[in-house]
């Protein structure tokens, strides 16, 4: 024990006082904190590359592009984008409502939603793998992957969306 | 009347209670004027209960700002029922707690450093946890993003705290409290 007293009145209470801190904090901006900034600034990017560097990767010769709904988890609905030749439009009906998706040659949107926020309809088109459009209230995501030649999937981020709307 | 040899009184812990309570009050106020749907992306907000952790760690030290950050995520899970944001502020805020007390020790960095590379190791441990729970690596897709963010929040956090330690240094400068 290291001068703690135990009465009321602490004399030296344990972090109060300067006599029971062991720290003295800088206030000011110091070299060394812009270094940490610069040096997650860096981290940052380098990982950003090295994603987009996979991404790039991941289209093949032979991978496509797909258009997959999900509502709760539950895979609905897949569509191919790349031998779309026309509008193509699926509707998912939830308790509280309902959206459109809608989807033409290389894009996929949701067209409409009765959802009350509307940032599903706002994020507007999808275009490329790993973007996706979700729809919270009604746990709706639809996102774009990339199927290469034996169908597995080479690019798909949302994995995080569904982890939180679940 | 015989104290037992407790290392902390009731009066440090009391302290440490009033934050704990801060912290939580903090972080309901936070989301009622930034509700987590307005972000674009899911796990961004302000993270003003870190003030509360960035002022333990000096003030306290590094067992009460431990208690402080778990028993504000056990509370916020009590009242809220949400598992995931428990186990994502859990690892987050263990994983800020961790870098910050590391690097309070130099004394070259000031609390602007110590809160952004808190900050950055909350995002971190956020996302670690997200790639643990979908056991895919899909989740690294957001740390580029939320890493910039948490560097400003980070500096806004240190900012709004220092008036904070001052003001709470000053009330009691060495003598009776």
């Amino acid at each position: 024990m290291r001068g703690y007293p135990m009465n009321i009145h602490q004399k030296n209470a344990a972090g109060l006082t300067s006599a029971g801190r062991k720290y003295k904090p800088q206030y000011r901006f110091t070299r060394w904190d812009a270094g940490v900034v610069v040096l997650i600034v860096l981290l940052t990017a380098g990982i950003a590359a090295w994603l987009f560097q996979t991404t790039q990767n991941s289209i093949t010769e032979d991978s496509h592009l797909e258009a997959v709904l999900l509502v709760s988890g539950k895979e609905v609905w897949r569509t191919d984008l790349s031998v779309l030749t026309s509008r193509e439009t699926y509707d998912v009906a939830v308790d509280e409502g309902g959206l459109t998706v809608l989807a033409e040659a290389g894009k996929v949107c949701i067209e409409t939603s009765q959802c009350p926020d509307q940032i599903c309809v706002h994020t507007g088109w999808l275009i490329s793998a790993g973007q996706t459009a979700v729809c919270l209230p009604y746990k709706t995501v639809l996102k774009v992957v990339s199927v290469d030649g034996q169908g597995s999937i080479t690019a798909d981020t949302s994995a995080l969306y569904d982890a939180i709307s679940r | 009347m015989s104290e037992g040899h407790m290392k902390y009184s009731i009066y440090d812990m009391t302290r440490w209670s009033i934050l704990t309570a801060l912290a939580l009050t903090l972080s309901v106020t936070e989301s009622l004027f930034f509700p987590s749907a307005l972000f674009p992306v899911p796990g961004m907000k302000l993270g003003l209960s870190n003030i509360v952790t960035l002022l333990a760690i000096y003030l306290f030290g590094a067992l009460p700002s431990m208690l402080i950050v778990f028993i504000r995520c056990l509370i916020t899970f009590a009242f809220g029922g949400n598992l995931t944001a428990f186990l994502f502020s859990l690892a987050g805020g263990l994983m800020a707690l961790f870098v910050m007390l590391i690097l309070r020790n130099i004394n070259k960095f000031s609390l602007f450093g110590v809160s952004v590379s808190g900050s950055a190791a909350h995002t971190v441990g956020q996302i670690l946890m997200a790639c643990l729970l979908t056991r895919t690596w899909a989740a690294i897709s957001y740390l580029p993003v939320l890493m910039m963010v948490s560097i400003i929040t980070g500096l806004v956090i240190a900012g709004l705290s220092i008036p904070v330690y001052k003001a709470v240094t000053a009330i009691h400068p060495g003598g009776q409290s």
